[in-house]
Order: structure tokens, then C-alpha cells, then sequence
């Protein structure tokens, strides 16, 4: 994973987790009491395994309920049954915890996080952005608050006449709503991952239709990506300077790649890098496969090139 | 190739009700214990289980079900282990132990047929276009499920004394002793394409909690203009 030195400034992840981590569930927390033994003490061999389990999994506590059919087949309380570490459980602490019974205990792991920050991720796919902090307006895609507390107000964003024009002509334009006010502001749009990314005087190229939302403090211009030989003409993409944070959005997990002299990405999937990384169109031209038909649909490719340090950022969907 | 698949086995049956993986929920059923489940939402069951769908006595209450999708329920009933899932959205589950909760209807998945339950309409949105928001309210001793697109957030309301304020799309569930009333950001710029996309929102205030989820349902309820 190359994130360590290639993000420009990993944001507040709320436990100093992986990007990639789940922010829910709490691994190291001991885990609840298991289900039906809320004040019981711990059951026989709680504790015993040396390599302790995901919470909860595969841990009978409790008997299985009556009329059950395979309850023989259940190992003994305690033991760990004898299968394979689920790949599943080895990666998510979202495993079903024993949970204490009711509402509060079993929504406990998704909790919200509450930090001072201005920007917080909240889960990968929720941003909460705090307007008190700051006090400076946030754009964001129209319709993509789900929750907000406070006093917030939404208006419309116009690009402006010259925006308008840009942006009908390059594709690069965005339909966005400026929040204003005092409040906490819940953004997220169609379950997609969103990664904040928070800029210190630098820059960075995302394409248009990714950016979730976006201090106002930044400027954003529509840059042209040199190359020729391209059907479309050209290809555009948006790019972010200043101080302050932008929201983008992937579909799926991204790979982070480090530029190096041989990065190529899909136009198509590739959604952001930084902008010091110079993008080139690389047509594959290949006369003889043109000529016969049977083409590999990897026409239009992008390489980088750039100082170490530079990255880009490619989504696992081709828009 | 047994062995790159065993880690997916299921777990011992420790509770009635279990997440398998983030996305399914497996049900210890038991003669006696039904289950009221959406239907079609069964992907596998093991033993003897069977399937009524639409039982007379939910019948008359489910003719109220109006969830904008249609989400009737079918009634599970007999022994053995009952998988459920819905198209790959992430299952939450619930031991009530004497609490209740509204839920939203698209976002039910199964519950407890012993629980107190019935079908009520949100105070205050009546007044909005077409259709009004329409909710479940379960509570007693038993479990619920509940599916949610992504990761959901859970936010205390009784912060402050500001209101919290939700997108109807997004919301999954709430305590009922909240008090809920509508709330429209519409302006007269909306009719010229000058909206900023919120027209309506629900605005809770008291000592409770929101569920909600990180993705807005497409369908068109509550919405007139975006």
C-alpha cells in the first residue's frame, strides 16, 4: 500500500486506522457480554484461546436454542471450532459482536465519531463536515446531504456564466449547493467509498463527476489534458488549489499507484492525481489490430509522469 | 478447494439472529418462534421451514403497507437455520429486550413475529405532495433486522439544543419518542433550476436516536424538484 507517502495529507481518521479500515466496531474493545448472559459471569473457557477469536465469532455462549437440529454438532462452550480462519472476519471488525440486548447496545458500533475536526469520516462511505469550524461555506453535489444538526442553510450554487460555458463545453461541470451556517452536515451520495483529501497549498486533478464536496476557500479550474489523436477531441479534468479539503468519491475500493516513468491508467477508471504528475493521453495504435477489427477496448490510456511522491488514484469502475 | 471455502462456513448458532459477513443475517428458527420476513428475501435455509405468503392476520395490516416499493411480508415458520439477505445491502440487527424503534418500511427485513408491530404514518408529513412517510413501529422481546445501503451512522439527537434534521431518503430508523415534523428548504428558486437539491427534510428533537444510511433510495418520494 502506498498511501503512507503518496496521500497528500491523510485525513482524520477517527483511531489512527487505514483508510481502508471499516471505522466502525471497535476491534480492540473487549467484547460485550454475549447474548442471554447480560449479568452472568463469563462463560466457561472465556479467554482461554491464546489467539483470541474475532469478537463473537464462533464463540457459543449461549445454547443454542431449542429445536435447533445440528445443536450436536456444536462444539463444546469455549472451544473454538476447528475450521479455518474466515478471510471475511480477517479483515472486518464488523463481525457480529455478542451484542447486550437492546436498541442503544446494538447500534453501539456505529456510533458517530465526534471530533473537532472540520472534516471527520465517519464510516468509509459518510463524511460529516463541521461548518462551526472554520466558518468558512462548503460546496457540495446537490442532494447529498442525508443528515444534518444545527443551523445550516442550502442554497443554490450557480456556476456563473463563464462556468456555464466552460463546463458545457468540457463535460467538467458539477451541480453543487453551498452549506452555510453553524451545524454538522452529513454528506454522502449512493453508498459510494469517499476519501477527503485535504490540501496544503497544493493541487490536485479529479475529474468532475467524483468530487463529492469541497471547502469553498478552494479554487477550482477546468485544465486540458495535452494528447492528441483522441476521437473526442480532448480530455479535461478538474483541478483543486489551495488550502483546504476535497471530497472524492469512488465506486468501490481505489488503488492508490505512485507515478512512476512506466503508470499508465484507463481514462475511464482513473479519477484523481496530483497535479505537480503531468498527464499524457497514450493512444495504443496499433495499425494492424485497428485494421482487422478485434480490438482489445483499451484504446485511450493516460500516462504519468512526475517527480517522486505523486500518485494517482483509480477506481475499480470504468464510468 | 474445500479449504479456500471453509472459512465462509457459518458460525455456531449463538443467538436467534446472526450477521454472516456484513450482508446476510442467518435466523435460529424455532417451532413457535415465527418470523415475518419481506418477502423474497430468503437466499437459503437449512431443515424445515416454510414459507407463508401472506398470512391472513397480516393481511389486514399490511394492506396499509405502503412503502413506495411494495414490500409485503411473508411469515416464516419451523425449525432450522434461516438465511436472509437483500441484494448485497448491509443487515443490522437488533435485540430490542423491550425497546422500540420506527423503522422506515424499505428498510425491514425481518423481525420477530412476537413483537408488537404495526404500520403508522409519520405526524406532520401529511401535508407533503402524494404520499405521506409511512413506518413500521416494533417493540417487545425479540429481534429485528434491518438492511441499510452502506454503512449506517447512528447520531444521538438530544445534543444540543439544536434539531437534527434528515434527508426522508436517507433515513433507516428512529426512537419513537422523538418528535418529528417536516420541514421544507423550498424556495421560489427551485422552479427555475436554482434548487439546491434538499427541498425536504424531517427535523427530529427529544432524547433519542437516527439511524441513517449513506445512500439516498432513487425513488422520487418526497421530492418534487432536484
Amino acid at each position: 500500500m502506498h498511501a503512507a507517502q503518496t496521500i497528500v495529507a491523510p485525513l482524520n481518521q477517527p483511531g489512527q486506522q487505514p483508510p481502508q479500515q471499516p471505522q466502525f466496531g471497535q476491534p480492540s474493545a473487549p467484547p460485550p457480554p454475549g447474548y442471554g448472559q447480560p449479568s452472568a459471569p463469563p462463560p466457561p473457557g472465556y479467554g482461554q484461546p491464546s489467539a483470541p477469536p474475532p469478537p463473537g465469532y464462533g464463540q457459543p455462549s449461549a445454547p443454542p436454542p431449542p429445536g435447533y437440529g445440528q445443536q450436536s454438532q456444536a462444539p463444546a462452550p469455549g472451544q473454538i471450532p476447528g475450521q479455518a480462519p474466515a478471510p471475511f472476519a480477517a479483515g472486518g471488525a464488523a463481525q457480529a459482536a455478542p451484542q447486550g440486548a437492546g436498541v442503544a447496545a446494538a447500534l453501539q458500533k456505529y456510533r458517530e465519531a465526534a471530533t473537532g475536526q472540520r472534516w471527520t469520516q465517519q464510516n468509509e462511505k459518510l463524511v460529516r463536515v463541521d461548518l462551526g469550524v472554520g466558518g468558512q461555506p462548503v460546496l457540495a453535489r446537490q442532494g447529498s446531504m442525508v443528515l444534518y444538526q444545527g443551523k445550516v442553510e442550502f442554497g443554490y450554487k450557480g456556476a456563473g456564466f463563464q462556468g456555464r460555458i466552460v463546463g458545457n463545453a468540457t463535460g467538467q461541470e458539477m451541480q453543487l449547493m453551498r452549506c452555510s451556517g453553524r451545524g454538522q452536515v452529513f454528506l454522502a451520495e449512493e453508498g459510494t467509498h469517499l476519501h477527503p483529501i485535504e490540501l496544503q497549498g497544493d493541487a490536485i486533478c479529479v475529474s468532475a463527476e467524483n468530487v463529492l464536496a469541497f471547502d469553498e476557500t478552494l479554487q477550482h479550474e477546468v485544465r486540458r489534458i495535452e494528447g492528441h489523436g483522441i476521437p473526442g477531441g480532448a480530455l479535461f479534468v478538474m483541478q483543486f488549489q489551495g488550502t483546504g479539503t476535497v471530497v472524492v468519491k469512488t465506486h468501490g475500493m481505489p488503488v492508490v499507484l505512485p507515478v512512476t516513468p512506466t503508470t499508465f491508467a484507463d481514462c475511464h477508471a482513473v479519477v484523481a492525481w496530483s497535479a505537480a504528475a503531468q498527464a499524457i493521453v497514450s493512444s495504443q495504435v496499433r495499425l494492424r489490430g485497428n485494421a482487422y477489427g478485434g480490438s482489445t477496448g483499451e484504446s485511450v490510456n493516460l500516462q504519468f509522469r512526475g517527480a517522486p511522491g505523486n500518485f494517482i488514484v483509480v477506481q475499480p469502475f470504468e464510468v | 478447494m474445500n479449504q479456500q471455502l471453509a472459512g465462509y462456513a457459518p458460525a455456531p448458532v449463538a443467538a436467534r439472529m446472526e450477521n454472516h459477513g456484513h450482508h446476510m443475517v442467518k435466523v435460529a428458527m424455532q417451532t413457535g418462534n415465527d418470523l415475518l420476513a419481506r418477502v423474497g428475501s430468503m437466499v437459503a435455509y437449512e431443515g424445515f421451514v416454510q414459507y407463508e405468503p401472506n398470512p391472513p392476520a397480516v393481511r389486514q395490516i399490511a394492506r396499509d403497507w405502503i412503502t413506495g416499493e411494495g414490500a409485503p411480508l411473508m411469515k416464516c415458520s419451523g425449525d432450522g437455520l434461516l438465511y436472509l439477505a437483500d441484494y448485497g445491502a448491509d443487515v443490522v440487527i437488533i435485540n430490542l429486550a423491550g425497546d422500540s424503534l420506527s423503522v422506515n418500511g424499505t428498510n425491514l427485513l425481518a423481525f420477530d413475529a412476537s413483537l408488537q408491530w404495526g404500520v403508522e404514518r409519520v405526524k406532520g408529513l401529511a401535508k407533503f405532495a402524494g404520499q405521506g412517510l409511512w413506518n413500521i413501529k416494533v417493540s417487545g422481546q425479540g429481534w429485528v433486522a434491518l438492511t441499510s445501503r452502506g454503512t449506517p451512522i447512528v447520531v444521538d439527537c438530544g445534543r444540543g439544543e439544536d434539531e437534527t434534521y434528515v434527508d426522508p431518503d436517507a433515513l433507516i430508523a428512529w426512537s419513537p419518542n422523538l418528535k418529528v415534523k417536516g420541514k421544507r428548504s423550498f424556495r421560489a428558486g427551485s422552479l427555475i433550476g436554482r434548487g439546491s437539491g434538499e427541498a425536504y427534510q424531517m427535523g427530529f428533537s427529544g432524547e433519542g436516536i437516527v439511524v441513517v444510511q449513506p445512500s439516498e433510495d432513487s425513488t422520487d418520494r418526497l421530492r418534487i424538484r432536484s
